[in-house]
């Protein structure tokens, strides 16, 4: 008992010892630091951006396509740009119990009481479990009362800060109609500039009938909508609905005009119709996002770069992990079995050091592609840890080869230790500071594997890493876009950096010899 | 054991090695995916029967693996890489060109960096962890960690796009096909300016490792007693570090030079891809994406025969140069 706890106390002792060493080398401390900066990032990533770094089918797109940075205007050789407005909070009146509460301007255009609005909560558009609400505008005329032509305005009022103009909007509005043969209702979607001329009339339809399902504006409220544009304008290419109609500063109006087309056809009866509302926005898609713009499908670039983190980090060092233990299980068989064994494990890593790795790598992914599908991260950091143990086990093996010959070797022969325990117990112990080197040492090398085979197009569509954000740039006129490209090379490089760093630092610590070279 | 022997026991290892290579080679792209006759009848306009089997016995690909393998070894020894399925040209000539385009990117720029980094280094050595040493030990290994690709990608970006002094890809500007050039000045000029990005992209690429591997060496050399001696005889610190310290460190830089020669290899693979430039690289990813397998082959085969030549030489330099060494 007290001899372990002596072992114990030893090994602490050693460790803090190491520790203090290590806390003296400048350079791996600046490797540490730079490595507790990733792993942060990469922990902490869903706390930093709230954005998704890859595509989810189904999800709205958060900004337009090739945004430029936010502080892109603030620099000599920026120019204006816009960013997203999103004047509806609440689009789904989750939480609004009153018209004020949502910013929604009401209006009707008569005397008449016959209009009100109310909030329901029985009713509302089905789209996930949420409670349903909605808005509801009633038109309740009673037999006494003359039929009146009643138009409501649902509208937004809301201010566009930016002088350049957005590159989209989208915008919805769901509406359920009960109505009837005496009181057509008519709907129609509306943006418009506040005092001024420019009036954009999305979409018009009049009702009937009851409905019984929800009905959305068809073509949707979409300014890159080629088919709207053609019904309105022609097909012209050129024609953005979003820049002429945003075109400068000022309060702009997105709403429902809603007409209650009472006539005198149905007086002296109650006449009663009801439009629901839900799911009403309008957002628009400014030309810069983020701090670092967007890509092709209009993802946050910032959001790709946190994220990558994570991917180097997994890739690097579950492949380091993986490299350095099969290069540790080849060297020290080849090296202590020696003969026929390390003959032809020796000839085989020949082989793989005289193939240049890149074109291995590329169609052995290829093959690794075909079997599941697509290519897997999964794939990648096993090819990595299957090709990159070669270097690592012949220093593996001449280090053994050096240490079996020992008078301590001997002595443990001599007592009659086995050829495993041997190994394990008195050259694995004596090797292990090699390990600790090409642990930290080969995680570059994964990591800029990894990159430049993400970005010749070998990448896996579900994962967003630094080498796939340089292949996407690439792949578009993204490569002007020096905000999108400069920062993953540099990330890519500083995390290498840290790791060789920090392996040379573990080098000087572990071999005294080296230390007062430096 | 002489000189002799030791050249004749590496002439034997490369040859085991060329044969491994090839045999590698064999299995790995019969492993490959997607059926190559398939593939072929999809580019025929018809796909009957008949010109299935033909192409079946165009390629020899009804044999059985053992036969398949025996004549695959000798042909490949012959230089016989057979016909690229994708062009339908014999493969060795096209080999040809892409490996001298692929050399006149790699040599210069690497010629360059080991002479750049062993200078470098050894004034680094002169003033250890004086400032030019950090700062270059800090530059190479920054140099060494930025990913190639993205170099390519910044230095197109900056003097390509937005300075525009030199062309963003290709070896030859397409418009040389309907108006060749017409002097030779404007023929090598044109050329050169499509090298210049590439060179620098690669001379990047290497240097920081050249520099950091001389200063290694160096400094394994300086602590030596013969420097001692040769400083205390007096010696100019210039003859010292020079004619004592760099001519017995330079034995590990060859080899590594050899070693690395994969490396830049694989190196100039990627930058290829970046400039669009036809030499091996580049022809590897199409053949990848077209599945040209035979035109894949002769690629793998050439790349690592021009890898073993490299350590084959180094190991020769190695012997001739060094008396000390061991042969074997």
């Amino acid at each position: 008992m007290s001899t372990r706890k002596a072992k114990i106390s030893f090994e602490i002792k050693r460790f803090k010892n190491f520790m203090s060493i290590f806390a003296h080398n400048r350079r791996g401390m600046i490797g540490v630091a730079i490595l507790v900066f990733f792993i942060t990032i990469a922990v902490a990533a869903p706390l930093i951006t709230p954005y998704s770094p890859v595509y989810i089918p189904g999800e709205p797109p958060i900004a337009f396509q090739h945004g430029k940075p936010i502080w892109y205007k603030y620099l000599p050789v920026g120019e204006e740009t816009s960013e997203n407005v999103e004047p509806m909070q609440d689009p789904h009146f989750r939480t609004a119990t009153s018209l004020e509460e949502t910013g929604l301007e009401f209006t009707i255009n008569s005397i008449s009481e016959s209009v009100s609005l109310q909030f329901t909560s029985t009713i509302g558009r089905e789209t996930e479990e949420r409670e349903k609400r909605c808005i509801a505008i009633v038109f309740n005329r009673t037999n006494d009362e003359d039929p009146p032509e009643v138009t409501a305005n649902l509208t937004k009022v809301f201010y566009y800060p930016y002088k350049a103009p957005p590159n989209r909007f989208l915008g919805q509005a769901a509406v359920l109609v009960k109505a009837s043969e005496n009181v057509p209702v008519t709907i129609n979607v509306v943006i418009e500039k506040v005092g001024g001329e420019r009036k954009l009339e999305w979409w018009s339809q009049t009702f009937k009938s009851s409905e019984t399902t929800w009905i959305t504006p068809e073509p949707s409220i979409d300014s890159t909508n080629r088919r709207w544009i053609t019904q309105k304008f022609g097909p012209d290419w050129q024609i953005n609905p979003a820049k002429t109609m945003f075109s400068e500063q000022g309060n702009y109006r997105y709403g429902l005009e809603i007409t209650f087309n009472d006539t005198l056809r149905s007086e002296g009866q109650n006449v009663e119709a009801t439009v629901y509302v839900d799911d009403f926005y309008i957002r628009l898609f400014g030309s810069s996002f983020g701090l670092l713009g967007t890509d092709k499908e209009g993802l946050d670039v910032f959001s790709q770069l946190v994220y990558g983190a994570r991917i180097s980090l997994i890739v690097g060092l579950l492949s380091a992990f993986l490299s350095t233990v099969i290069g540790l299980l080849i060297g020290l068989t080849a090296g202590y079995i020696g003969k026929f064994v390390d003959e032809i494990l020796m000839r085989f890593t020949d082989l793989l050091l005289v193939i240049p790795d890149t074109p291995l790598y590329i169609v052995l992914m290829a093959i690794s592609t075909e079997l599941t599908g697509h290519p897997s991260i999964w794939n990648l950091i096993l090819l990595i840890a299957l090709i990159g143990w070669t270097g690592f086990a012949r220093m593996v093996r001449s280090s053994v080869l050096s240490l079996r010959e020992r008078p301590f070797i001997e002595a443990a022969k001599a007592v009659g230790a086995g050829r495993f325990r041997i190994i394990m117990r008195h050259i694995l112990p004596n090797v292990m500071n090699l390990v600790y080197v090409t642990l930290a040492t080969s995680v570059p090398y994964a990591i800029t594997s990894e990159a430049w085979l993400s970005w010749l197009g070998l990448y896996d569509p579900y994962v967003m890493t630094w080498g796939r954000m340089l292949h996407d740039a690439q792949g578009s006129e993204g490569i002007r876009m020096w905000w999108w490209i400069v920062p993953p090379g540099l990330c890519i490089a500083a995390i290498s950096l840290s790791f060789i760093l920090l392996g040379y630092a573990l080098d000087e610590v572990l071999n005294p010899k080296l230390r007062k070279r430096y | 054991m002489g000189l002799r022997t030791y050249i004749l026991k590496r002439i034997f290892y490369s040859i085991i090695l060329v044969y491994f290579v090839i045999t590698l080679n064999f299995f790995i792209f019969t492993m490959m995916p997607g059926d190559p006759v398939l593939i072929l009848a999809s580019q025929m306009p018809r796909r009957e029967p008949e010109v299935i089997q033909t192409i079946i016995e165009t390629f020899g690909l009804d044999q059985p693996l053992h036969i398949r393998y025996g004549k695959y070894v000798i042909s490949m020894l012959t230089g016989q890489f057979g016909v690229s399925y994708e062009t339908k040209k014999p493969i060795i000539g096209e080999v040809g060109l892409r490996l001298q385009n692929t050399l006149v990117l790699v040599l210069p720029p690497e010629i360059l960096a080991t002479i750049v980094g062993l200078i470098l280094g050894v004034i680094a050595v002169r003033k250890r962890g004086g400032l030019f040493d950090s700062a270059s030990v800090i530059t190479s290994l920054i140099a060494y960690s930025l990913p190639v690709f993205w170099i390519a990608m910044i230095l197109i970006l900056v003097f390509s796009i937005n300075l525009n002094w030199f062309p963003a890809g290709h070896s030859i500007p397409d418009y040389w096909r309907y108006i060749p050039p017409q002097t030779i000045w404007e023929d090598w000029g044109t050329r050169l300016r499509h090298l210049i990005l590439p060179w620098i992209t690669l001379f990047l690429l290497s240097y920081g490792g050249h520099l950091l591997l001389a200063r290694a060496t160096m400094l394994e050399c300086i602590t030596e007693d013969y420097v001692v001696t040769a400083r205390a005889k007096g010696l100019k610190e210039r003859t010292v570090l020079f004619k004592h310290t760099l001519k017995n460190a330079s034995l590990p830089i060859i080899t590594s030079i050899a070693i690395t020669f994969g490396f830049t290899l694989g190196g100039a693979i990627i930058t290829e891809q970046v400039f669009t430039y036809p030499g091996l690289g580049w022809w590897i990813w199409d053949s990848i994406v077209n599945r040209d397998y035979p035109a894949l082959q002769a690629i793998f085969y050439v790349i690592a025969i021009c890898v073993i030549i490299a350590n084959f030489m180094a190991d020769l330099l190695y012997g001739v140069i060094d008396p000390r060494v061991k042969y074997g």
